[in-house]
């Protein structure tokens, strides 16, 4: 049965005429029909990995401190939509997901990092779907008391494949706790993608989140971050590059509950052909979060007249002793710039090649695998 | 760094006094075809008006009320008188106003501005003017200032026919819709083509009546190479009811024209306030917002300019302070549609004793908008921790041949800049009241003297209980 279900809420909403509030997206793009395995390298000492049923997921990851809904209502409706445990994609989809994989007997895939513990190597979690695969995974990556983690996890297909790559991970860092997240998607033209991502963040932990999408016809990406120990920060890399018809919605939602809780975004993409993106990303400081700091950049380079580029970038904020910011750039390449590549020589659709290469590239330079880093910067030649 | 004095509730009785009522006409209250079609017999509206009241009122009652705002539940408007006229008609001298109603105006300083300062002035009370005047020599040059009631009967009926609601349609939103329907008082401006008018024209609005609506419509035409500033004022006393103002202001900017459109809007506590303003730029022309909001318990404002044009550009500076039991949701709408148009928002917003501040835009690129530039910028004060202060700018962009920045910062006082002022001798309260006048100072800088120092004495009375 077809259902429409609302993913990627705005914490708060606006007019509904810009088509801002959420995505909304026919619940049959969710249904399975297969479970594409997970290829390890190797898991360090310290780290174990195991499936658990969604019960079990389910209660543990409530074991993790409430996250209380908003004080204050901007509307008639909630400003917020709260999960147990939230997530980027929201509720509906967090049900549906976990409704579906419960169904097909699709276990939860929980890593475990011992506390105190310190893999030297990264954990390198490699997805490959193919034509017509139409999969959900669900992973619970949690970090013990002053361990830390850098965790790969790249999802491809075949360049001209189709189907639906559903990805939905929570994060639980105890005290102290480190993790370097890094997502990359490379899926074919006509894949559509769900990246679900939530986190819960004790004190003083912190966790790095780096993001590429640059392949799929759909992709609905979202994350939600809780800074709910004090000293706890959240930092995002996010780069996507849609093209043709790809269309693109992202929402990024940073809470900060704990005092002196620190959040740094940045968002870098590129649009060409008919491509179109929604862009969602909110800082919000909750009634305690004295001495915190939050700040959001995207920058958006333009490739062509018949694009759709829309930003909404919020910042809510019911606490007095903060500093937030947010910014946005949107626009073609500049004249100056075109100007300069010219007089070396360099036509503009190769300057823009470069400048697009040269953007997400800064995203892709952290990735710690250097096999990946040249497998994405293949994937982005290849598009361009 | 000290503790924070507490700030004391605000004292409002420069603006918060009454005036008796008891021989005005009071239309009963709620909103009904029967309230519409006796409202438009009071104000003779020729047929197409009164269709175009009973079409609005259809659509009214069609239209659920927006989703996305603060809440307005303690608005009923089977409370709400619509339509309350005062004892007198529209006179052309002062001298011939009511003396009741003269004073509420004296109090607030309008004759004493016109003679000093202003080419022309409207005075609405209630539902309807009660005085309106241009300077002679301003009139000689073609310029037409008049209540809107005048314009529609008159040799004006045709422009006023094909301007009214066009910019704002009913269909816009359920409030606009209302406005459609019970509209009454507001002006008609029209300045004529090449037509400098050196001094501002202004209109101030008093609704002194309990438990009634305001819905005055405004209506400028700045024709071809034209300049013209105008300035609108409002204000209320506080009652324990609430009070609706849906007003509607409808700006058509001509080719090469250039507007100013100054606000400075201070309702009582108890006034909704869910005003739309809109402006059509055509090519070359510009146009200019300058924007206080202090009073009102809730607020829907964002004046929206299209930019229709080739070249046409737009600047909106905006001020908001929301105190204690305030809800003010304001900001600006930018639709780029011409090429080589250009906006620039700049807007502050101050939240204090639990009031909550929200900044909302959105900027709007179309596709045939090639060589658009647009800038953002928003800056949220928070004085305390009881309150709350939101962005939430919206941008889309449907072509690649723009250029649209944006930038929004939320902060506090720093203790800093307290404790140096502290330690050249001011009090912290004064030093903290200075600093948020400084925050203030762009917005005040862009308003004529006297405005800006009643912009001024506002923050002081919400921050030091003057």
């Amino acid at each position: 049965m077809s259902d429409l279900i609302m993913i990627n809420n705005l914490p708060c909403l606006t007019w509904n005429r810009l088509d801002l509030n959420r995505a909304a997206v026919d619940s049959r793009d969710l249904e399975v029909n297969t479970e594409v395995p997970v290829e390890f390298l190797t898991l360090p000492d310290g780290v174990s990995c195991r499936p658990v049923t969604g019960a079990a997921a389910a209660k543990l990851l409530a074991r993790t401190p409430v996250q209380v809904p908003e004080r204050v209502q901007a509307g008639k409706v909630p400003i917020y939509h709260p999960q147990r445990f939230a997530t980027g994609l929201g509720g509906d989809f967090d049900r549906l997901a976990s409704a579906a994989a419960d169904a097909a007997g699709k276990k939860v895939q929980l890593l475990e990092v011992r506390p105190g513990a310190a893999p030297a190597r990264p954990i390198l979690w490699h997805t490959e779907y193919h034509d017509g695969n139409r999969a959900l995974s669900r992973q619970i990556i949690h970090v013990g008391e002053g361990a830390s983690l850098t965790l790969v996890m790249d999802f491809v297909s075949g360049a001209e494949d189709g189907g639906m790559a559903g990805v939905s991970t929570g994060v639980i860092l105890d005290r102290g706790a480190r993790l370097d997240l890094c997502r990359v998607q490379m899926l074919g033209s006509s894949y559509v993608h769900f990246d679900d991502m939530g986190a819960s963040l004790g004190e003083e932990a912190a966790m790095t989140y780096r993001q590429l999408e640059l392949g799929g016809s759909r992709t609905y990406a979202g994350a939600q971050a809780e800074l709910i120990g004090r000293r706890s920060s959240f930092t995002a890399r996010m780069g996507y590059f849609a093209t043709e018809t790809a269309k693109m919605d992202i929402g990024y939602n940073v809470v900060q509950r704990g005092r002196r809780t620190k959040s740094d975004m940045t968002f870098d993409g590129a649009l060409a052909g008919h491509a179109a993106k929604t862009f969602r990303g909110t800082i919000d400081f909750r009634n305690g979060s004295a001495g915190s700091t939050g700040d959001e950049q995207e920058n958006v380079l333009l490739l062509s007249p018949a694009i759709v580029n829309k930003t909404i970038p919020v910042i809510l904020c019911e606490e007095e002793d903060v500093q937030g910011r947010h910014g946005a750039t949107v626009g073609r390449l500049a004249d100056d710039i075109l100007f300069y590549f010219g007089t070396r020589g360099v036509g503009m659709r190769e300057a823009q090649e470069m400048m697009v290469t040269a953007r997400l590239g800064a995203v892709a330079r952290e990735i710690p695998d250097e096999d990946l880093r040249s497998r994405i910067d293949a994937f982005i030649s290849g598009k361009i | 760094m000290a503790k924070k004095p507490k700030i004391a509730e605000v004292d409002r009785s420069l603006y918060d006094f009454k005036d008796d009522e008891s021989d005005f006409y009071r239309i009963k209250a709620g909103l009904t075809e029967e309230i519409v079609n006796q409202i438009s017999d009071e104000k003779h509206d020729p047929d197409w008006m009164r269709a175009e009241r009973l079409e609005s009122l259809k659509i009214y009652n069609s239209l659920r009320v927006p989703d996305w705002g603060p809440s307005i539940e303690g608005l009923d408007m089977d409370s709400i008188a619509t339509y309350v006229r005062p004892n007198t008609g529209m006179k052309g001298s002062w001298n011939e106003v009511p003396e009741e109603i003269k004073s509420t105006f004296e109090k607030l300083g309008i004759p004493q501005a016109e003679r000093e300062s202003l080419a022309g002035v409207g005075a609405q009370y209630d539902s309807e003017l009660v005085y309106h005047n241009v300077k002679e020599e301003v009139a000689a040059q073609g310029v037409v200032y008049t209540d809107l009631e005048s314009a529609l009967t008159g040799k004006y009926e045709d422009m006023v026919r094909t301007h009214f609601m066009k910019l704002v349609p009913p269909t816009d939103h359920k409030f606009a819709a209302l406005h459609g329907a019970v509209w009454s008082g507001g002006s008609f401006v029209y300045v004529p083509a090449g037509v400098h008018v050196e001094i501002p024209l202004q209109s101030y609005f008093r609704l002194n009546a309990k438990g009634a609506g305001q819905f005055e419509h405004t209506l400028i035409i700045v024709d071809e190479g034209a300049d013209l500033h105008f300035i609108e004022g409002c204000s209320a006393p506080k009652y324990n009811v609430a009070n609706l103002h849906a007003g509607c202001v409808e700006l058509y900017v001509g080719r090469g024209a250039h507007l100013r459109y100054s606000t400075i809007e201070n309702w009582s506590k108890n006034m909704y306030n869910l005003n739309t303003k809109r402006a059509l730029v055509e090519e070359g022309g510009k146009m200019e917002w300058v924007s206080g909001s202090f009073g009102s318990h809730t607020s829907y404002l964002y004046p929206t300019t299209i930019l229709k044009g080739d070249d046409s550009h737009c600047e909106f500076t905006g001020i908001t302070f929301a105190g204690a039991g305030q809800n003010l949701d304001t900001g600006a709408k930018m639709i780029h549609i011409g090429e080589h148009t250009s906006s620039y928002i700049n807007t502050k917003s101050i939240s204090k004793s639990g009031g909550i501040s929200t900044y909302r835009s959105a900027v709007q690129i179309m596709s045939g908008a090639h060589g658009a530039k647009a800038s953002v910028s928003c800056a949220s004060l928070m004085l305390d921790a009881e309150s709350r202060s939101d962005t939430i700018p919206a941008i889309e962009v449907d072509t690649d041949d723009a250029d649209v920045g944006h930038e929004a910062k939320i902060g506090r006082i720093s203790d800093e800049a307290v404790f140096y002022l502290m330690s050249r001798g001011i009090a912290e309260a004064e030093a903290r009241a200075m600093i948020v006048s400084g925050f203030a100072d762009t917005v005040s800088k862009e308003l004529p003297l006297e405005y800006a120092a009643e912009m001024n004495n506002l923050i002081k009375i919400e921050m030091e209980n003057g």
